[in-house]
């Protein structure tokens, strides 16, 4: 039996108006800018840095309150202009990915997304390799991040929260 | 071309955390059934295809509440190619600018079109499709799903994030409005065995 099919070009054409616009879409702009705004923030409370108050404020403990966002950190540094390196990966309900923010880091290590080298534009791109170490901070805006160190004062030289226990 | 083994949900995690060529992969995996559903219902191509793009769109647009059942994403596709396809005029305007940029290309003669007799089991004739007609649009989403897919009510009632209670009566309404609006001849119209094994439940 014969089933109707998607003429080629027309689906190729279909993929690449999507794809383009996954990457442009003006909601992943927006959080690209949120994301330096927050690396902003950081680096500036970071050059204050020795302020007792604000320092007292941004180590405390918190607890992670939004569990739609995790930032997986590719590196345990900030970029020049405060951002973090690293992806920030969405949680979609009912996805069955762990709850884990660790494990969801991880799922994106394993695919390579968090290596140097990684190309986004490409379905080839190999394997990566899940760092021995990884830690759990709290954003300022209550999302996880996980960060490739061993170093268990790593969220604080980065102004993030530890994870209140 | 070589299979993509990544699960749907972890290939969503890709997508919507930047890696754009994951939502590729996304679309490569299902877009084929997404347009024989839709064009089950428009039948004309270049329509169906519409439609298939205008889903995805959709799904990337509602990405923080897209629905997984069991790692899979294609139920909740489903659900959405129903809704597009029964008010593809309102969902396709929403996108229209991007769907300019893809042409519908020439209008030649749907080659589908001329072995329309000999599809009796994927297609629909003009008595079943008057049949479900008449069927609401939450009923259509479930018969879309169970019946005409082939998808378990447990995983549909989690795509649709209802109970499964409901789904079932909810069919079953369904079920007895396709019973009177086909008669006694069942689904196909024609004599004979339903072509598939998911048709039984209309019985």
């Amino acid at each position: 039996m014969t089933e109707p099919e998607m003429r080629p070009e027309r689906a190729e054409a279909i993929r690449s108006m999507l794809v383009e616009h996954v990457r442009t879409e003006p909601a992943v702009r927006a959080r690209r800018r949120r994301n330096r705004i927050i690396g902003w923030g950081g680096l500036g409370v970071l050059a204050i840095g020795v302020g007792a108050t604000a320092g007292a404020v941004l180590l405390q403990p918190a607890q992670v309150t939004d569990d739609r966002w995790v930032q997986c950190l590719s590196e345990p540094t900030r970029n020049s202009d405060g951002t973090f390196p690293g992806s920030a990966a969405m949680i979609s309900e009912g996805s069955g990915l762990p709850d884990d923010p660790i494990e969801i880091c991880k799922i994106m290590w394993e695919s390579g997304a968090l290596d140097p080298d990684f190309d986004a534009t490409s379905v080839t791109n190999p394997p990566g390799k899940v760092p021995d170490h990884l830690q759990l901070c709290v954003m300022d805006d209550g999302a996880a991040a996980v960060v490739p160190s061993s170093n268990e004062s790593i969220c604080a030289a980065l102004g993030l929260a530890d994870p209140a226990e | 071309m070589e299979q993509d083994r990544r699960s749907d949900s972890a290939l969503w995690l890709e997508a919507t955390s930047g890696t754009e060529a994951a939502f590729g992969v996304v679309y490569d995996r299902y877009r084929s059934r997404i347009f024989r559903r839709a064009y089950a219902q428009v039948l004309n191509t270049a329509d169906a295809e519409d439609i298939v793009a205008v889903v995805f769109l959709e799904a990337w647009r509602r990405r923080k509440s897209v629905r997984f059942v069991d790692g899979s994403l294609l139920p909740w596709l489903l659900i959405v190619t129903t809704n597009v396809s029964l008010n593809t005029r309102r969902s396709i305007r929403r996108y229209d600018r991007l769907l300019a940029s893809v042409p519908r290309g020439p209008q030649t003669v749907d080659p589908s079109r001329e072995v329309e007799e000999r599809i009796d089991g994927a297609r629909m004739s003009e008595r079943t499709r008057a049949a479900l007609a008449r069927l609401t649009a939450p009923e259509r989403r479930v018969v879309d799903l169970c019946l005409i897919e082939g998808i378990p009510l447990a995983d549909a009632a989690a795509a649709l994030d209802m109970p499964l209670g409901s789904v079932k009566s909810r069919l079953s309404r369904a079920r007895t409005k396709l019973r009177d609006g086909l008669g006694d001849a069942p689904w196909p119209d024609s004599a004979g065995a339903p072509a598939s094994g998911d048709l039984e439940v209309l019985g």
